[in-house]
């Protein structure tokens, strides 16, 4: 039985925990100073897991989408992602890389039931896909991500005709990995991997961002470079072609 | 002699190029209107629009004859990076060409914004493996455009 943060268990079930590079973990805390001060007036004086105490259903997407368009105005935290999670990622799909251009931002209230359906991203994007989704702030329980093992794939699919919101939760409860994430730590997920978000049941808010690695070389799905990823890292036989 | 910085907020006016490879499946009146939403995000609008012919997509010789005019403007907005790419090799040289004579790029697809010579080398990795990864795309759009 492989640990779930190794590299053999990513490969047997698509998705693994990592620890973030400590070295770069300054920087997510700075992030986050950064985020409450651009938007003091929705925090209040509440912590990030209290954030929903002063906010109500209705305003939360607009907030979403104001929070996410200043964090896509920092070039930096996409290049802190990628070099807090470099060692894996580099193992995983480099070293030539290629990174969405947009960061995503999700913001899940306590009891909050606008969420993300089960799904998996493909074929919209590359199998060679992988996501890390990193949590600012400790996730465990329902503010978790409910993961799909490869092995139950097959089953899932033959599920998406369905339109019941109840059966994906029911296969979710019976197959799904709830891996607890705390904030310094990250989930690292294949895009052909079925995952399903729960309605948070918690008593705090999740805030996570999530951003998008392939190799620059791998097919790609209806995604591309230039209008959907840029370039992170290349190889030194990939800048030699170049110059 | 006012510098590129002086110009670059007094001149707001683009010239402008759709991609004709792609009017069958972006009509050409489409592409206009992505065009102009996305450089009215940099407070720019468009001056003329004109594509390339049949006869010259490849070479992109109606950009470069408009290059020799020296026109007024701030700069170009392409429907998309892909315009460069339908010659033999890709056409990163008349991109190169508009920079050093201090026209800003604009491509409205990929919304990207290329101000100078210092970003387009940022970029130029990304240009140029895009033209290696796209080949069966850039075939396909080529296939379609047959006279």
């Amino acid at each position: 039985m492989y640990k779930n943060n190794t590299l053999n268990y990513f490969e047997k079930n698509g998705f693994m925990k990592i620890n973030l590079d400590k070295k770069y973990l300054k920087d997510y805390v700075s992030f986050k100073k950064t985020i409450k001060k651009s938007f003091a007036k929705n925090f209040k004086n509440n912590s990030f897991e209290k954030f929903h105490l002063d906010v109500t259903f209705d305003k939360i997407n607009d907030i979403r989408m104001k929070v996410i368009e200043k964090i896509n105005k920092d070039k930096k935290i996409k290049q802190n992602i990628y070099l807090s999670a470099k060692k894996i990622l580099n193992q995983m799909v480099g070293p030539d890389i290629i990174v969405q251009k947009n960061i995503n931002l999700a913001i899940q209230m306590p009891k909050d039931q606008s969420r993300a359906l089960f799904h998996k991203d493909t074929p919209l994007s590359s199998k060679h896909e992988a996501v890390i989704w990193v949590p600012l702030v400790d996730c465990k329980q329902s503010m978790c991500m409910t993961m799909i093992p490869k092995k139950y794939h097959d089953e899932a699919d033959s599920l998406l005709k369905k339109t019941n919101e109840k059966i994906y939760e029911k296969f979710a409860k019976k197959y799904g990995i709830t891996i607890p994430v705390k904030f310094g730590q990250a989930l690292i997920f294949n895009t052909n991997n079925f995952h399903y978000i729960p309605v948070n049941q918690t008593k705090n808010t999740r805030w996570s961002l999530n951003l998008r690695f392939k190799n620059l070389f791998t097919p790609y799905g209806e995604r591309n470079l230039l209008d959907y990823y840029q370039i992170i890292n290349t190889s030194p036989i990939s800048r030699l072609l170049n110059s | 002699m006012k510098s590129k910085k002086d110009t670059f907020f007094l001149n707001t006016e683009l010239f402008c190029y759709p991609d004709t490879l792609l009017n069958k499946f972006i009509p050409q009146a489409w592409q206009l209107f992505i065009m102009k939403s996305f450089i009215s995000e940099y407070k720019k609008k468009i001056s003329f629009y004109t594509g390339e012919s049949h006869k010259t997509y490849k070479k992109m010789t109606l950009l470069k004859n408009k290059l020799n005019e020296k026109p007024k403007l701030h700069g170009f907005v392409f429907f998309s990076f892909l315009q460069f790419c339908y010659n033999k090799e890709n056409n990163l040289e008349i991109m190169e060409e508009c920079l050093n004579k201090n026209y800003s790029i604009y491509l409205a697809r990929e919304k990207i914004v290329i101000r100078n010579m210092s970003e387009f080398k940022k970029k130029k990795l990304d240009f140029f493996y895009f033209t290696k990864t796209n080949k069966a795309l850039i075939k396909s759009i080529l296939e379609n455009f047959k006279y």
